[in-house]
């Protein structure tokens, strides 16, 4: 294949964060944003394309993400080692601290990119499964607005759940 | 311009309906204008829109310490804020989904009132009376009263819970119920409890009776619903019906220790006509299963299902097909017409060679082979150019398995002894071998024989481990130079699967050594840097309550020998309790 198809064939799109930083992504790791398919498909995609609700620190980690995912589908190597292959890459994603990954949660379920939301999701139950509530209150600073009766009450609303 | 303005605004204001951030349409026309615009602009400064404010009349006390708490994370970034109260219910609903365990999930309800609404709207609802428990004290009289006590605080729990929070809603996702010790009582409760779901238009029903004797009859209306498209039972719950079952939108059925009768099947068949998934498990009742209208059915699965006979299934659109056998039981199978089938499992001990060569021959577009304990096959030979993983496990009585199939990706095998007289699979990357052999010294023989012939073992690193001891070598061949052979082998191609293997046999913890042969340093640095360089990776069990091997480990003695190949030894000592990061 000669260099000028291939300059022909890769389209090019510009995507704005919140705060103003531009990333360049080619169209292999475009459509893996379902909101920026969808546009594709339309065809009413422009190559510039603004996010006004996603940071640039987010962005960076998401392109990231599609990116690795594009290349090792693509890589023509067989299915059960891009498998093994991008398993060790998600866990070694995942390995944020709580804030960036609820950011990057919110980020996956507006941009639309499903593995990625499954998989923050996934992250985000096995931090909360088997902790105490006052466990997760600390990790996730929710602060407790009940009142010691209202919360007495949704303790024996909820006994069984406490045994 | 105008069409896709248009299509555009319709996306627009998906995503803002479906997301926190609430815009205004003439807003995002206006930055249309000169550049594509996903979501909503927001004012001030890029993090201000993340907390949504709530009770505004009732507390308002609580939204000023909000504001200069904002204020103060522009200074301090993510430091002391609440971010996981700010997703949209629908986040919080699917990590509910995935917490699986419904304890977890109502135990959420009490961390603040946001999270107790979050519950209050999340559209599953599960009972599950051994949840319930009340512990007796010694006498017939005690357990009795504490029986009666169980079932009545199981009771009133889902009654309150459906008066709040079903009965405000219009629509439900799923609903399951767990019940023990059955009487009339309860039968007329769950009725009425089914029904309510029913009523609300319940997707995926899910009711699992723990008794011996009793029955519960589905009721009528749950057999008649449009809404319903997963059902799945278990113990005493019969689909049994005078009149016609009729779930036209039903994608998966799912019977578990329940009473089938061929007449049921029948009747599912007739009146369920999109089933995609049907699945029997430890099932009585029916001798023949026959199928031949389902023209959707994707997957089948059989198990344990002990008066099974004959399994007949026409459905050309069938992928998956496991069948497990239930002591012995033979078993005919007749699937002329699922020639796209692509994975199938066998658990079948009554199957003869013939049977199983005829069965194969059907489906020309296998892509799995799974077999196991099948111990009446001889010789088998399989020949396949689509076919990607096979697996023959613990088939007692094989002698011989010709293998021509160069598309193979993946081959596990355990059993007594090697039988691949001839062998096609030239596509390899991944292989197991499980051995109990007779004689170790024969076996030895034997394997360096089996390595050594078969050149598509070249470019493979061979993994021998048991339960203390694990030898890696990068080149197969020089398994020769081994005196001893661990029970377990793997093949691998890639450097990664050798990592992750180690990786997981050391997980099992108190492993004694670790033996490295290779001839390039940099595949035993890679090793090397697994072992030693553990103290870096703090992040490493931050998900888990349990710690992994890394923190119980107490050290490691290294002792290398250099010649053509270098032999690295690694021994390991093992602490009772694990430091914490």
């Amino acid at each position: 294949m000669s260099s000028s198809t291939e300059l022909t064939e890769k389209k090019v799109f510009l995507l704005k964060s919140l705060d103003g930083v531009i990333f360049e992504v080619e169209e292999s790791v475009a459509v893996q944003l379902e909101v920026i398919r969808e546009l594709i498909e339309g065809d009413c995609a422009r190559p510039f394309i603004s996010l006004y609700n996603v940071t640039s620190e987010i962005l960076a980690l998401v392109i990231e993400y599609c990116k690795h995912h594009a290349e090792t589908c693509s890589g023509g190597t067989s299915a059960t080692i891009a498998d093994e292959d991008l398993k060790t890459f998600d866990n070694e994603f995942m390995n944020v601290d709580e804030n960036i990954l609820l950011e990057l949660c919110s980020a996956a379920d507006y941009l639309d990119i499903k593995s990625l939301f499954e998989l923050t999701c996934r992250t985000l139950a096995s931090l909360i499964k088997d902790r105490t509530i006052i466990e997760v209150r600390k990790m996730f600073n929710v602060e407790n607005d009940f009142s010691v009766v209202e919360e007495k009450a949704v303790r024996k609303e909820f006994a069984w759940a406490f045994k | 311009m105008m069409l896709w303005k248009r299509i555009l605004l319709k996306n627009l204001v998906k995503r803002v309906g479906k997301s926190n951030f609430r815009g205004k349409e003439d807003d995002a026309q206006n930055f249309m204008a000169d550049s594509l615009v996903i979501g909503h602009k927001v004012e001030g400064s890029p993090r201000m829109p993340k907390r949504k404010v709530r009770n505004v009349e009732s507390n308002k006390d609580k939204v000023k310490k909000q504001k200069t708490r904002e204020n103060n994370e522009i200074n301090e970034g993510y430091d002391a804020v609440d971010r996981i109260s700010d997703l949209p219910d629908h986040i919080v609903h699917h990590i509910f989904a995935l917490l699986h365990c419904p304890k977890d999930v109502a135990r959420t309800s009490i961390l603040s009132k946001r999270w107790k609404s979050i519950f209050d709207s999340y559209l599953t609802f599960d009972f599950d009376e051994r949840y319930f428990r009340v512990h007796w004290g010694r006498g017939k009289h005690n357990r009795i009263k504490a029986r009666e006590m169980q079932k009545k605080n199981f009771k009133n729990c889902i009654e309150k819970s459906l008066a709040a929070r079903l009965e405000p809603k219009s629509c439900i996702h799923k609903f399951r119920l767990y019940v023990n010790n059955l009487n009339d009582k309860l039968a007329y409760c769950m009725d009425r409890w089914l029904s309510a779901a029913v009523d609300k238009n319940v997707k995926e029903l899910e009711v699992h009776v723990n008794v011996k004797r009793n029955q519960y009859l589905l009721p009528d209306v749950i057999l008649m619903s449009e809404a319903i498209t997963s059902l799945k039972l278990s113990g005493c719950v019969s689909l049994f019906c005078f009149t016609a079952v009729k779930l036209c939108n039903l994608r998966e059925l799912s019977m578990k220790k329940s009473l089938v009768t061929e007449a049921m099947i029948q009747k599912v068949e007739h009146g369920c006509p999109l089933i995609e998934d049907l699945r029997l498990v430890h099932c009585r009742g029916p001798v023949c299963l026959r199928i031949s209208e389902l023209v959707k059915l994707r997957r089948v699965e059989l198990h344990e299902c002990d008066t099974l006979s004959s399994v007949e299934i026409e459905a050309s659109n069938l992928e998956t097909f496991w069948y497990h056998g239930q002591n012995n039981q033979p078993c005919k199978f007749n699937m002329t017409g699922c020639q796209n089938l692509k994975q199938l499992t066998l658990n079948a001990g009554e199957m003869t060679d013939e049977m199983f060569q005829n069965c194969i021959s059907k489906f020309p577009l296998l892509e799995k082979l799974f077999l196991k304990e099948c111990n009446s096959l001889d010789k088998i030979t399989i020949i396949s150019g689509k076919l990607k993983s096979l697996a023959l496990n613990q088939c007692m009585m094989l002698q011989e398995a010709n293998i021509n199939t160069p598309s193979l990706f993946s081959l596990e095998y355990s059993g007594h002894k090697m039988s691949f007289p001839s062998m096609n699979i030239s596509g390899l990357r991944e292989a197991k071998f499980h051995f109990n052999p007779s004689s170790k010294d024969s076996y030895i023989s034997e394997l360096q024989k089996f390595f050594g012939n078969f050149d598509q073992f070249k470019d493979f690193k061979l993994i021998m481990h048991s339960k203390q001891n694990m030898t890696i070598l990068e080149n197969p061949r020089e398994v020769r130079f081994v005196r001893y052979i661990d029970e377990k082998l793997e093949l691998t191609t890639s450097k990664s699967s050798v990592l992750r293997s180690v990786d997981s046999w050391l997980r099992a913890l108190h492993r004694k050594r670790l033996t490295v042969v290779s001839s390039s340093s940099e595949f035993s640095k890679c090793i090397h840097t697994l072992i030693m360089n553990r103290e870096d990776d703090s992040y490493c069990c931050r998900y888990y309550s349990r710690k992994c091997w890394r923190h119980y480990l107490a050290g490691v003695k290294m002792s290398e020998i250099l010649n053509n190949s270098d032999k690295t030894t690694y021994e390991f000592k093992w602490r009772s309790t694990p430091v914490s990061c």
